[in-house]
């Protein structure tokens, strides 16, 4: 036998190749030793084991993380609820049928998610999550005659203070197949409960824990036994406890605030920080309804209400700011020199001649007017004309330097952005034709120009605090089940105002008066300076909406306010800020203990 | 004689298949839901394969060597598509053409035999340069980067037995391969013990010791020097830059039984099922009724605990000796061609149908980690079944033309 190629046939090589050969032997001897004494010493030992039990591996649901406020109020938080799962390859098509017929649902829905190819045949999967305990009894009774069914008690959610910060909460739901295509990898599994919307959603690698397995031993019969013995469980792990930075005693305030007929938004933020202190947006949902499978009256009765209490109006709200806008269109003049504090403009005697049109003023004449009146009494005649002398160019220069036309970066997530038209936006290609007179209509925040109450929100904050924007946020920090601190949530500024501070001063100024002396006198308060802006905007489908911005106090502010109530007489948001700065400038520190027995929780448990 | 051992080869390999069809059948009998039963498309494959097969065995080596680097560019073409197209279960591995799926990264063993035994049998080409040994490691580890990013564990690693067992074949001495490949064993060594210095610092005096024996050029030292000393200094805070996820993945990757899904689950289950075949085992088709329907993947990565099961020891023992017949006749082949090339080639499938069968056997049987390696031949998969007769092809062509230069 000649080995291997001639050239490189040198001793120690063909010693290696023999080696090669001996090694391969080895290993198949050692296999070969390894199932002789699987098979042959202990086959019997093993064969009683297989035919005694098999093994069933069970997951043990991890308990969700909670939802606290910024003193440790709970606003979401876990609840035991039965939860009927079934192993797919052990339930036959009959069994199914049975179940459905146990629980009253249907079992054409258990059928599919049960055979469903993608899912693992051998772990039992949730068929049916929050079942009442008369059906959970009923099944349990009935488990002889249903092989592969099992009852068990896993942590259900519940949002103890209801439709309270419904939206910036947000709720748990069963993840969707589209969901679960993109998140297989992550260890979900059909039937899982996953964040929908808001923090459970921003926060659902936090929130969720990792998932434990139990190896329960199960008899021909498919009845679990308990415990295979010496598999150990492997323990879930709780998830991360959230601490928000809202004040529950604020958002209450708030959304008590808001009438229930009126739908409307409030963002109250930490004008230093950007840390959110409530967040409203009404009508609010509960959202406990999301965590069993909701009956479609329900649902209909949510979706098509008219005043759609699912939107988040403080992200996903778009308004034109009206009013509010000439903080930016005065700061843009002053900072640009196209006016002086003191320059008086062409008097306004109801309205304003440009070219062959006539844009009125909301209210009869103003008379000539320098620039803290116009804020005061907030003349449009005056801002036509500031903005016909500053051009579209620049007025969206100053529209983007002050945190609009882009999401503010809320961690959260999920907002709208608004729109600040420039010159690309206006392209005739696009149907968005530019004429002169459009600037008359952006520079008092009408036209095309849409801003969420987060946005407004921001600025005013930005105004407040000396110019910084800040990105909201609402995480103020995460511990682990033990306590440990695993993240913080840390202003982050985005952006200086492009102003310069004098101008920022001037502004300031004009804001302090807008409360004294101007439209937004019902928002003043006997101990302290107010400094605002209110705002009517036009809606061409219906009546215009209220907005007020504002913070408290002028001179040191500790809270920054944008709120908006839809189809609402002019000054409607004003009395709303006004008590919701009241509330957190008054409001005492309360020992944590003390807050949760002052009745947040109450009568609060949800029917099961 | 030399038609006698084609003929026992072939006969070895369809022997396999079928064995794989009818267990197949048996595992997967009770599935719903597909459109056709596991084992008419594991048959369809066969039949297809063995067309295939015949192809390769009379393809002509001048031929083969032409299309070396063709095979290789394209196999890379189509493992870059896997990657940007889109995932099945979490996990891309697959090319969808019409019904059936195809694995490029089973291809890319192909590829890498070829281009390696192509590479190594050039005149010029001394093994023992370290630049050569380079060269190799490249050719290997292109496809390797971009399955790792699939992620898939077991595939990946075939490619280092194929490279060791290809290098070793060609004449490098282990203490040469070792030395080779010690910067990636530190850096798993760091990972797996927790960067532990002690281990290291162990780890660091065997490759010195190594050197001191071989005393390889110059820039050799200095390269494993300083590869080294970059691992040793370097690994433990690129780690922690790593996000949690990451080094989960990582872990995994090399520790699969970490994952709490597997938790020694299936290697209990497959065991009690080998175990509990007995001697003679429990019979055709009785074996899922029992403990055997709750193992994962059995009719893949765990075919063999299947037929353990229902034919014993004697069932297992006949499949475990035929394996062995295979590669003894493959290493045969190997040793008894006169080109340079076509020994490599043939050492090449050696190598994989070796470390297969060696590696699912043993983490069937519980003494080798979790990987996802399929047995040749017998585990479903159209792809790999496919890959299996083509390197059984290779080994006819190799030995029908052993006396061509």
């Amino acid at each position: 036998m000649s080995v291997g190629f001639s050239q490189n046939d040198s001793p120690t090589h063909r010693g290696q190749l023999y080696l090669f050969i001996g090694i391969v032997t080895a290993l198949f001897l050692l296999l070969a030793v390894r199932l002789f004494y699987f098979q042959v010493i202990s086959g019997e030992e093993y064969r009683a084991h297989s035919e005694r039990n098999r093994i069933r591996p069970v997951v043990i649901e991890a308990s969700r993380g909670l939802i606290m406020d910024r003193n440790g109020v709970v606003l979401a938080e876990n609840w035991p609820s039965y939860t009927i799962a079934a192993a797919p390859f052990e339930t036959s098509d009959e069994t199914v049928d049975y179940l459905g017929e146990l629980t009253g649902r249907d079992a054409r829905a258990i059928r599919m998610r049960l055979r469903d190819p993608s899912v693992n045949r051998f772990n039992p999967i949730p068929v049916q999550r929050n079942v009442s305990f008369e059906i959970a009894c009923r099944v349990e009774e009935h488990l002889p005659d249903l092989p592969g069914v099992l009852v068990q008690i896993t942590p259900g959610r519940m949002y103890g203070t209801g439709e309270l910060a419904s939206h910036v909460l947000g709720y748990v739901s069963e993840i969707s197949q589209q969901e679960l295509e993109g998140l297989s990898e992550a260890g979900y599994r059909s039937g899982d409960i996953i964040g929908k919307t808001g923090v459970e959603k921003a926060f659902e690698h936090h929130l969720r824990g990792q998932n434990g397995m139990e190896f329960m031993e199960v008899n021909a019969r498919g009845q679990e036994l308990g415990p295979m013995s010496g598999m150990p469980a492997l323990l879930p792990e709780s998830g991360n406890n959230v601490y928000l930075t809202l004040d529950t005693r604020i958002q209450a305030v708030a959304e008590e605030a808001i009438p229930d007929s009126l739908a409307g938004a409030l963002v109250a933020v930490d004008p230093m920080t950007g840390a959110v202190i409530a967040i409203v947006s009404r009508p609010g949902f509960d959202p406990n309804l999301f965590t069993e499978r909701i009956p479609q009256e329900t649902w209909n009765s949510l979706a098509n209400h008219p005043l759609k209490p699912l939107l988040d109006r403080t992200r996903d709200g778009q308004y034109p700011p009206a009013s509010t806008m000439k903080i930016v269109t005065a700061s843009a003049a002053l900072e640009e020199h196209l006016v002086t504090p003191t320059t008086l403009l062409a008097p306004c005697n109801g309205g304003y001649q440009f070219g062959n049109r006539w844009a009125g003023c909301w209210t009869y004449g103003h008379g000539s007017m320098a620039f803290r009146d116009a804020m005061a009494h907030s003349c449009d005649v005056y801002f036509y004309q500031v903005g016909h002398l500053m051009g579209l160019e620049r007025w969206s220069r100053y529209a983007r330097g002050f945190g609009l036309g882009t999401p503010t970066g809320f961690d959260v997530g999920d907002e709208q952005g608004g729109l600040v038209p420039d010159t690309d936006y206006y392209d005739p290609a696009e149907n968005r034709v530019w004429t002169p007179g459009k600037i008359l209509n952006l520079a008092i925040g009408q036209g095309e120009l849409l801003v969420t109450p987060l946005q407004m929100a921001m600025l005013t904050a930005a105004v407040a605090n000396g110019g910084v924007i800040y990105r909201p946020y609402v995480l103020d920090r995460v511990e682990s089940a033990g306590g440990e601190t695993v993240e913080t949530g840390e202003p982050t500024a985005r952006d200086t105002l492009p102003i310069s501070p004098s101008t920022l001063y001037l502004i300031r100024e004009s804001l302090v008066n807008v409360v004294n002396e101007g439209t937004g006198r019902s928002a003043r308060l006997p101990y302290t300076q107010l400094a605002g802006k209110t705002g009517t905007a036009e809606n061409p489908h219906g009546a215009s909406h209220s907005w007020f911005v504002a913070y408290a106090p002028a001179e040191s502010p500790r809270i920054a306010v944008a709120a908006i109530m839809e189809n609402a007489p002019s000054g409607s948001a004003v009395p709303i800020v006004r008590r919701v700065v009241d509330a957190w400038l008054t409001l005492e520190p309360v020992p944590v203990a003390g807050l949760i027995d002052a009745g947040y929780m109450e009568g609060a448990a949800p029917s099961p | 004689m030399e038609s006698q051992l084609s003929r026992t080869l072939v006969i070895t390999a369809v022997l396999l298949s079928v064995i794989g069809i009818i267990v197949i059948y048996s595992a997967t009998r009770d599935e719903t839901g597909l459109g056709m039963s596991r084992y008419m498309l594991q048959s369809m494959w066969f039949v297809a394969g063995i067309g295939v097969m015949y192809i390769t065995s009379v393809l002509p080596i001048r031929f083969l060597q032409a299309m070396t680097i063709p095979v290789f560019v394209l196999v890379m073409v189509l493992l870059v598509v896997v990657l940007a197209s889109e995932t099945v279960k979490g996990s891309s591995r697959w090319i969808r053409l019409g019904f059936i799926g195809i694995q490029p990264s089973e291809l890319a063993k192909i590829a890498v035999i070829m281009a390696l035994a192509q590479y190594l049998s050039q005149v010029r080409t001394n093994i023992h340069r370290p630049s050569v040994m380079a060269t190799c490691g490249v050719i290997a580890a292109m496809p390797v980067f971009l399955i790792l990013s699939q992620p898939d564990l077991g595939t990946s690693i075939v490619f280092a037995a194929i490279f060791c067992g290809v290098l070793l074949w060609a004449g490098l001495s282990v203490l040469e391969l070792l030395l080779m490949v010690s910067p990636l064993i530190g850096v798993i060594i760091g990972v797996v013990s927790g960067f532990d210095w002690v281990i290291w610092s162990v780890f660091i005096l065997i490759v010195a010791g190594i050197v001191y024996l071989k005393w390889p050029p110059r820039f050799v030292t200095i390269f494993l020097t300083v590869t080294h000393l970059a691992v040793g200094l370097g690994a433990e805070p690129l780690w922690d830059s790593l996000h949690d996820y990451q080094q989960r993945r990582v872990e995994t990757f090399l520790n699969p039984q970490v994952d709490p899904k597997g938790a020694g689950y299936q290697i209990i289950q497959s065991k009690i099922a080998i175990g509990s075949g007995g001697l003679l085992g429990r019979g055709f088709l009785q074996g899922s009724q029992t403990s055997l329907a709750f193992l994962p993947e059995q009719h893949t990565d765990f075919i063999f605990s299947v037929i353990a099961e229902e034919f014993g020891f004697v069932g297992s023992m006949a499949v475990l000796i035929l394996c062995y017949v295979f590669i003894l006749i493959g290493i045969y082949i190997a040793m008894n061609v006169k080109s340079r090339y076509q020994s490599l080639l043939a050492a090449g499938c050696v190598s994989v149908f070796t470390f297969h069968v060696i590696m699912n056997v043993g983490m069937a049987v519980g003494v080798l980690p979790i990987a996802g390696v399929p047995l040749p031949f017998l585990s479903y998969g159209g792809s790999f079944l496919m890959t299996s007769l083509i390197l059984c092809g290779l080994l006819l062509n190799v030995w029908r033309h052993r006396f061509d230069y």
